[in-house]
């Protein structure tokens, strides 16, 4: 390894060699830096053969012996080639010692020698400058072997890289070190270029492209970047970053990646993926993860339905302080909003148009908390979403019967009765209508959805006049809201879902005293259904009731019929009345009040 | 997200701000928001048509 520099000249304690020594294996893992050369030595030396090492002029033998004698430099040849070199960079590393396997060198050939640095992979002997940028003793350097087979080879345009241990696509890799393919020194202009190591611990350069202000190429995928070499026009030799040469190629940067803690891999460009199919799990059933964000789950390649309650969040964060702001129900059966918080404060106030034709289902879903403590009365106004009430009648000849009410529409469908023989008709029983596509939505609140019943509208009866009756009331719709986190609703008559008020009866200009028009029902009141996580406030109220039935008018001789409010679930709505005379010109409430609806407002307890 | 320096040389990382839709009235005042994260595809135009907003002033001008 390349250990710390130090002031030439200067020793250190043993102690503290070790402290450096700890030191410079932490740092030094996938280091890559210069070298000189390299000795191999795959063979076992003779007694006597020598390792030779020439510095700034001065010729150091290092002499393997079969046993040592006590004169300086003598390094034991061991049972093998390996041993050998290990005895070898022992002394070479320590040469201020004597031990058993080596005997130490004169304090002048020690102070030689501290100038270099050494690495054996193997039985290669790695050899390199600890020169400088402020420290720079070493002036010349080559080497020699005297046993056949081995010998010094000079290298100055490869790199050398420490050994390290690492983890690439799930494989761990244990680098012993080595030098890098040799660089070639670029043509026209400078130069930059990355060294990287793969899965396999192969080490390769990413060449850049040569240009006066050259650029980084970009780091290959699946391999890890180790440094960024600027190379120059004629350059010979590679230097460290601390140790630039005029001329030389340097080591720009020092591109070791580390990771941070915790892992946060937030710009994650490629896929995670095991290193089997099904073998590895996340988390275990001691520790599970807490919350898992996706767009789409999937179990064993069928699409999971996951985190309904509260829903996607895909229609963002409602934040209401002023105003209305009225969301069209597009005329739709069921209507879903997948919000992530609902803020209704201050003055403001959310309200629905265009309800579907047998009244509309609401579904505001929150992933987080929904606070309504808008002073609006109401602040979700849902009321008249239900079903269409019976249009006015106007009569063109004596009595004309008023327009019933439209059904309104539940999660089950009631199957429809067939009419009675009269005079009018004896159809069968219609067809009742099932919609699958929105039964998944809204099944699972139970048998409970539905919205108010319309109401019927009042007769007319013509003498002299055409005289209007009154329309009937809209049944109250149905809203759902699921609150993903804290409910907070302090609002009185905050939420309304109540059924529309049944519409008055009028005479027409120059009617007389057989002239009459009925009132309209009130319309059915419709359901509301509120379920949270978790209650910061319900002090709020839910307005339920049924429509108020309408007037009617006569001109003093004949009664008028009013139009039967719209019923609710397991409540009927009030009967319209039929009146007897009751002065000309006068009105009486003779419209039938809706039904009143159903509230619910409770904690989640089965929805996932 | 984008790369970039600090006053102090230490590179780091940008948050783009998240995407508001204003719910506004036709006469100019914002009541209220939609807010999405950064990185959320959005159809604001279908959202905009579907959450029409008017203020208490023009509210009570009706």
């Amino acid at each position: 390894m390349e250990s710390t520099r130090h002031p030439g000249g200067n020793y250190f304690w043993e102690q503290q060699y070790n402290e450096l020594l700890s030191d410079a294996q932490a740092a030094s893992s996938l280091l890559a830096h210069q070298m000189l050369g390299y000795i191999t030595l795959p063979n076992q030396p003779a007694d006597g053969d020598t390792v030779t090492f020439t510095i700034n002029g001065t010729a150091i033998t290092l002499t393997a012996k079969t046993a040592l004698s006590g004169v300086a430099g003598q390094v034991l040849r061991g049972g093998s080639a390996a041993a050998f070199a290990g005895n070898l960079i022992a002394l070479a590393e320590n040469p201020q010692f004597t031990t058993s396997n080596g005997v130490a060198l004169t304090t002048a050939n020690q102070q030689l020698l501290s100038y270099l640095g050494f690495t054996l992979v193997g039985t290669t002997l790695y050899i390199y400058s600890l020169n400088s940028s402020i420290w720079s003793p070493l002036t010349s350097f080559t080497a020699s072997v005297s046993t056949a087979g081995d010998s010094y080879s000079a290298q100055t345009m490869q790199l050398f890289v420490e050994p390290g241990n690492y983890w690439l696509n799930g494989t761990r890799v244990s680098f012993a070190g080595g030098a890098t393919p040799t660089v070639t020194a670029p043509v026209s202009n400078p130069r930059i270029d990355v060294l990287t190591i793969d899965s396999s611990g192969t080490l390769a350069w990413t060449v850049g492209t040569e240009n006066a202000s050259p650029s980084v190429p970009a780091y290959p995928a699946n391999k890890i970047p180790l440094i960024e070499l600027y190379n120059v026009v004629g350059e010979t030799a590679l230097y460290d970053n601390f140790n630039q040469q005029a001329g030389q190629g340097y080591i720009n940067k020092d591109i070791r990646p580390f990771i941070q803690y915790p892992l946060n891999p937030t710009a994650l460009a490629t896929n995670l993926v095991p290193d089997s199919a099904g073998g590895r799990d996340l988390g275990t059933s001691g520790t599970p993860w807490g919350n898992v964000y996706a767009q789409n789950l999937f179990q064993n390649g069928v699409g999971v339905a996951a985190a309904k309650f509260g829903g996607t969040g895909a229609d963002g964060a409602l934040s209401i302080s002023s105003g209305t702001t009225t969301l069209n129900l597009s005329n739709a059966f069921l209507t879903t909003k997948n919000y992530t918080s609902i803020s209704i404060t201050g003055t403001g106030k959310l309200a629905f148009s265009n309800p579907n034709a047998n009244g509309s289902i609401i579904i505001l879903k929150s992933q987080g908390n929904v606070t309504l403590t808008s002073s609006s009365a109401p602040m979700i106004d849902a009321s008249a979403m239900g079903a269409p009430g019976g249009a006015s009648v106007t009569s063109s000849s004596s009595r004309t019967s008023g327009n019933p009410g439209t059904a309104g529409i539940t999660i089950f469908n009631k199957t429809n009765p067939g009419n009675g023989g009269n005079v009018s008709g004896n159809a069968g029983g219609a067809v009742s209508t099932f919609t699958p596509a929105v039964f998944s939505a809204i099944q699972k609140y139970g048998p409970y959805l539905f919205v108010g019943a319309g109401a019927g509208s009042g007769d007319s009866v013509k003498n002299a006049s055409n005289n209007p009756s009154g329309v009937g009331g809209y049944g109250g719709g149905c809203l759902v809201i699921e609150c993903g986190g804290s409910w907070n609703f302090t609002t009185s008559g905050g939420i309304s879902v109540a059924g529309q008020n049944g519409g008055n009866g009028s005479l027409g200009g120059g009617s007389t005293n057989a002239d009459a028009a009925g009132g309209g029902g009130g319309g059915g009141g419709g359901f509301f259904l509120g379920l949270y996580a978790a209650l910061t406030a319900n002090t709020g109220t839910v307005t339920v009731s049924g429509g108020t039935g309408g007037t009617g008018t006569d001109g003093g001789v004949v009664g008028e019929n009013g139009g039967g409010g719209g019923g609710s679930f397991a409540t009927a709505g009030n009967n319209g009345q039929l009146t007897g005379n009751h002065g000309s010109g006068s009105t009486t409430k003779d419209g039938g009040d809706g039904a009143t609806g159903i509230s619910v407002v409770a904690q989640n307890t089965e929805f996932s | 997200m984008s790369e970039n320096t600090n006053s102090t040389g230490i590179t780091g990382i940008e948050v783009a701000p998240p995407i508001v839709l204003e719910l506004k009235c036709s006469c100019g005042k914002v009541c209220g928001t939609l807010t999405w994260p950064a990185s959320t595809q959005v159809d604001l135009e279908k959202a905009a048509a579907e959450h029409v907003t008017v203020c208490d002033d023009c509210q009570s001008k009706k």
